[in-house]
């Protein structure tokens, strides 16, 4: 059985990879649910899910939710 | 963020460094090169008061502020702080040249030319509205909105890239790619039954003419690639 320093370092180097070159890993939404699984997966180990939905809804309320580029938000 | 850059070939990065931003406050990534916090305000002080009426190659970028904090995006160029709740900076670069001469996608990428050129600059934290800022070069790859906020101030527009934008304004009818795929389907097949009549009476065809014929419904497919990629639902 691996340890949970050997799976999050797993999860982070899938991470890199996926930013290194996201085209590799599904067209928008699918690459979307596969990142934040990952991100979620590395939540769960350290014990922060609540901070990383926390930080994922004010994404999705704000920041960079492509209609506030047109005012709605 | 493909409403935000319609005329951009793909915004991949654009979309995944959003959540590098958020992997990185969380500590998951270690930027490579970390910024103090009087380098990052440089570099924030350049997107917010540098000068954006001309445009920007990335050797320009880097003699200012050095290398990125990420080696491994590819035309998206983050710079992060020591301090990693500040967010991050990021720099768009152009991968393609938009205009061609037949009016299809460019063949050429620009990093084939050595050099990148600054599309946009934007940061991760606050209103992406409030913090996009475009070179007059990358203009050419703005929602109208983004242009709208752009044209503010006086900026510089080559006509034929202009040209180029409307050619590939997102206003492009839903059943355009339909449309689209119906002619070239059509103009392959007549052009098949042409050769083969053509062979079968004996005609003579002088090659430059076959060629150029056979390599028409190309760019066609090209420019259909080039419309669906904005015509697809934004993320």
């Amino acid at each position: 059985m691996r340890s949970s320093e050997e799976v999050h370092e797993h999860l982070v180097s899938m991470l890199k990879s996926l930013f290194a070159r996201p085209g590799m890993w599904g067209y928008e939404t699918g690459r979307e649910i596969i990142t934040l699984h990952i991100l979620r997966e590395l939540a769960f180990i350290d014990s922060r899910e609540d901070a990383l939905e926390d930080a994922v809804m004010d994404l999705r309320a704000g920041a960079y939710q492509a209609p506030a580029l047109f005012g709605g938000g | 963020m493909n409403e935000a850059f319609p005329l951009a070939a793909h915004v991949d990065d654009e979309a995944t460094s959003i959540y590098a931003d958020l992997a990185c406050r969380f500590g998951w990534l270690k930027p490579e090169r970390a910024l103090s916090t009087k380098a990052w305000a440089e570099v924030e002080q350049f997107i917010r008061t540098g000068n954006f009426d001309r445009d920007w190659q990335l050797s320009e970028i880097k003699t200012m502020f050095g290398e990125p904090s990420f080696s491994w995006l590819t035309h998206v160029h983050a710079y992060a702080c020591e301090d990693v709740s500040k967010g991050l900076i990021l720099f768009d670069y152009a991968m393609y040249a938009p205009q061609t001469p037949n009016g299809g996608r460019a063949a050429v990428r620009l990093e084939d030319r050595g050099d990148y050129s600054l599309r946009n600059c934007r940061t991760t934290y606050g209103k992406l509205k409030e913090n996009l800022r475009f070179t007059p070069f990358g203009l050419q790859y703005a929602s109208p909105t983004c242009r709208g906020k752009a044209d503010e101030k006086p900026t510089r527009i080559d006509p034929a890239r202009a040209g180029m934008a409307r050619l590939y304004s997102p206003a492009v009818p839903a059943g355009c790619q339909k449309l689209l795929s119906s002619c070239i389907s059509r103009q392959s097949s007549r052009l098949k039954n042409a050769s083969v009549s053509r062979a079968t009476s004996g005609d003579r065809i002088s090659r430059p003419t076959r060629l150029g014929r056979a390599i028409r419904p190309l760019a066609m497919s090209e420019k259909v690639q080039t419309v669906s990629s904005f015509v697809t639902a934004p993320m």
